[in-house]
C-alpha cells in the first residue's frame, strides 16, 4: 500500500483532488485484502509448523541413530572379543578371518589387513610416580602412596583400569611398613606397619574396604618381608625378620605365632596350604641364618607344583614341593649373582661369582645342583638378580638396565632398574617390569614370554539392510608361551 | 463519506473467510507445538533412557567377574527421573554371557541393548 502512495505524483494530486485520489487508487487493490493477509498468515504458521514436525523428525531420526550406534558398538565389542577369545582357546590361527558375529540383529565381520610381529606389549598406568612407595602384584597393581603424611591406597585391574573403591587413605604414613599382595581370596593386599610397641595389619578387601589386625610382632623387619599365601584354608602372612625366623599371621581368627625355618630359608606357605617351617611359642633374638635377599615360588622341578627357592649371599636353596625335600648349593666364597629359569636348559640355574674359578654356571638336577655346560649368548651376559625365560628370550638386569635377549642373541633393553617394580602383576605369563616414566607409570606386560604376533583387522557392523554402521581397526596381539599357554589383548586402533 | 467507510475496511464476508483461515492454521500450529513438546520430551526420555541403558550395560559386561545368569529389575534415578531397569542375563557358555539390559522410559517406549560378556 505504501508503494502506491509513494509513486503519486504531486502534479495529479495537483489536479485530480486528495479525496479522488485516494478513493480511486486503493479501491480494486483492496478488494480480498483481508484474504491475503490471512493467506500470508496461514502461509507463515505453516511454514512453522513444517519446520516443527521436520526438527521433530530429526529429533526422532537423531534418537534412533544413537540407539543404533550404542547397539552397534556393543555387537562389534562382542563379535571382536569372541575372537580374540578363540583365538586364546586356539581354536581362531592368527590372521584367519573369523565367521561373522550376529547379535542383536547386527552383523559383524572382521576383515583381515595384515599380520606382524610385536615386542612387549607396553601399558601406560594410571598411576603417578610422585609418592609412590611400593608397586605389588595383587591381582593387578596395587600401588602405596605417601601423600601429606598419609598413607594411600590405589589399584588397578590386569588391564589397568581402576577397580571400584579405590584409591584408599589407610591412615597416617607409617616409618616402618611393607605390603603384599594376594593372588586369590577375599583379600587383595595387606599393610603391615609398626605402630609403638605394636603392629597394625591393615588388610585390604577387593572393594576398598579395609579390616584391621592388632598384635606384637617382635622379630619382624620392615623392607620386603611380607609374604601371603593361605594356610589350613584361611588367608595368612608371614612376616619375617628377612632370615629364617618370623610370624605366621592369621588375619580371621586373629592368630599370631612364631615361624622359623632352617637357615638359608625363609618361613613360608606353601601352595598346597601347607607350611615350610616350624611354629613356635617363643622366638629367638640371635637371628642365625643368613639374610635371604631373595625367595620366590615356581616350578623349578618340572612336576607341575610350585617349588620355593631362598637366595642368600653366600647359598642357593629350594624346597621341592612336590618331594618334600631342601636342596642346598654353596661353596666357600661363591656368591650368586644372578638365577632363575633359563629355559630349555633349567628351571634353576645359577650364575655364580666363585672367588677361584671366577663365573660360572650351576643348575638343578635330579640330583641338586651341578656345574652347568654353557655355550650360547644367554651365557655371555653380565645378568644380575632374577633371570626369567620363555619362547627363546630371557628377561633380567643388565648394567642396571632391564633388558630382554632375544632368540636372535639381540641385547633390548627395557627401562632402568631402579625405581622400577618387578611381580607378575597380571598373574600369567611371567612377570612384569613397571618404571617410573615422565611422573607417569610404564609397564611391559610378559616380556619373558618373548614376542607376539600382531594381526591388524577392520570390523564392519551392520544392520539387517545392510546399512554399515561402525567400521573400526582393531589390532590382536597373541603371546603364547612355550607351554601353548596364549593371552590375547585387543587394542583400538586409532 | 460512505464511500470511505466502505472501501476503508474489510467486508464482513472477507472478515469471516479470512478468520475462519487464520483460526484453522492457528489449532494446526497448537496442534504442531503440542506434538512437537510431546515428542521432543519422549525423545529426550529416551535420550536418558540410553545413557542409563549404556551405563548399566558397561557395568556389567566390563565388571570384575562375569555376571551371574538371572533376571534383575529396579529403579535407577537419572537427571530427576526414576527409570525402571530390567537386566537379563543369559549363559553362552561356560565364559560367555548375553546380557541384555531394557530401560523403559514412561510414554516414550523403552530403550534395549544386548551385549555380550567375557571371562578373561
Amino acid at each position: 500500500m505504501l508503494h502506491y502512495g509513494v509513486s503519486v505524483s504531486f502534479d495529479s494530486m495537483r489536479r485530480k483532488g486528495k479525496a479522488d485520489l485516494i478513493a480511486d487508487l486503493p479501491r480494486n487493490r483492496r478488494r480480498g485484502a483481508a484474504l491475503v493477509v490471512a493467506m500470508a498468515v496461514a502461509a507463515v504458521v505453516l511454514l512453522s509448523t513444517m519446520l516443527l514436525l521436520g526438527s521433530i523428525e530429526g529429533m526422532v531420526s537423531e534418537q534412533v541413530e544413537s540407539e543404533m550406534a550404542a547397539q552397534a558398538r556393543l555387537s562389534q565389542l562382542a563379535a571382536v572379543q569372541e575372537a580374540a577369545d578363540m583365538m586364546e582357546e586356539g581354536a581362531l590361527v592368527p590372521g584367519e578371518e573369523p565367521l561373522p558375529h550376529l547379535l542383536a540383529n547386527m552383523r559383524t565381520s572382521l576383515q583381515i589387513l595384515g599380520t606382524g610381529r610385536s615386542g612387549p606389549r607396553v601399558m601406560d598406568l594410571d598411576l603417578q610416580a610422585r609418592g609412590l612407595g611400593r608397586l605389588v602384584a595383587a591381582r593387578g597393581f596395587l600401588a602405596v602412596y605417601s601423600r601429606e603424611g598419609r598413607l594411600l591406597l590405589d589399584h588397578l585391574d590386569p588391564e589397568g583400569r581402576r577397580s571400584r573403591g579405590f584409591p584408599v587413605d589407610a591412615g597416617p604414613f607409617p616409618e616402618e611398613w611393607d605390603v603384599v599382595g594376594f593372588r586369590e581370596g577375599e583379600y587383595l593386599g595387606a599393610v603391615l606397619s609398626r605402630s609403638g610397641d605394636g603392629c597394625v595389619l591393615t588388610l585390604l578387601g577387593r572393594d576398598g574396604g579395609t579390616t584391621v589386625v592388632e598384635g606384637e610382632l617382635p622379630l619382624w623387619r620392615a623392607g620386603g618381608n611380607l609374604f601371603s599365601g593361605s594356610y589350613g584354608g584361611e588367608p595368612a602372612v608371614v612376616a619375617t625378620n628377612g632370615r629364617n625366623w618370623g610370624h605366621l599371621i592369621l588375619p580371621r581368627s586373629g592368630r599370631t605365632m612364631y615361624f622359623w625355618s632352617p637357615p638359608g630359608t625363609s618361613p613360608a606357605v606353601t601352595s598346597d596350604g601347607g607350611l615350610f617351617g616350624s611354629l613356635s611359642p617363643d622366638g629367638v633374638s640371635g637371628l642365625p641364618g643368613p639374610e635371604v635377599v631373595d625367595s620366590y615360588s615356581e616350578d623349578v622341578d618340572g612336576d607341575g607344583r610350585p617349588d620355593l627357592v631362598w637366595v642368600t649371599r653366600g647359598g642357593v636353596s629350594c624346597y621341592l614341593e612336590g618331594r618334600d625335600v631342601l636342596v642346598t648349593d654353596s661353596f666357600g666364597g661363591g656368591t650368586p649373582l644372578a638365577w632363575g629359569g633359563l629355559s630349555p636348559w633349567s628351571g634353576l640355574a645359577v650364575l655364580w661369582r666363585d672367588g677361584r674359578l671366577g663365573l660360572r654356571w650351576r643348575r638343578l638336577s635330579w640330583d641338586g645342583f651341578v656345574d652347568m655346560a654353557v655355550s650360547g649368548a644367554v651365557f655371555d651376559q653380565a645378568w644380575r638378580g632374577r633371570l626369567y625365560s620363555g619362547d627363546g628370550t630371557v628377561f633380567g638386569a643388565v648394567d642396571g638396565q632391564w633388558c630382554l635377549l632375544r632368540p636372535d642373541g639381540t641385547l633390548s633393553p627395557l627401562c632402568p632398574t631402579d625405581d622400577s617394580y618387578r611381580d607378575d602383576f597380571d598373574g600369567a605369563m611371567g612377570p612384569e617390569v613397571a618404571s617410573e616414566d615422565s611422573g607417569g607409570i610404564r609397564a611391559w606386560m610378559n616380556p619373558a614370554a618373548g614376542s607376539g604376533t600382531t594381526v591388524h583387522a577392520r570390523a564392519l557392523t551392520e544392520d539387517g539392510r545392510g546399512r554399515t554402521w561402525l567400521r573400526q581397526d582393531w589390532t590382536f596381539t597373541v603371546f603364547e608361551d612355550e607351554d601353548g599357554e596364549r593371552e590375547v589383548y585387543v587394542e583400538k586402533r586409532q | 463519506m460512505r464511500s470511505g467507510s466502505r472501501l476503508s475496511g474489510f467486508t464482513l464476508v472477507e472478515t469471516v473467510i479470512a478468520g475462519l483461515v487464520i483460526l484453522i492454521v492457528l489449532s494446526a500450529l497448537a496442534l504442531a507445538a503440542r506434538f512437537f513438546f510431546m515428542q521432543s520430551g519422549r525423545v529426550e526420555d529416551r535420550r536418558s533412557a540410553l545413557i542409563v541403558a549404556r551405563h548399566v550395560m558397561d557395568e556389567t559386561i566390563a565388571g570384575p567377574a562375569l555376571p551371574q545368569p538371572g533376571d534383575s529389575s529396579w529403579v535407577q534415578s537419572a537427571g530427576g527421573m526414576d527409570y525402571s531397569v530390567t537386566r537379563l542375563v543369559g549363559r553362552e557358555g561356560p565364559e560367555a554371557r548375553i546380557v541384555s539390559v531394557t530401560v523403559s522410559c514412561g510414554d516414550g517406549g523403552a530403550v534395549e541393548l544386548t551385549g555380550m560378556a567375557y571371562g578373561r
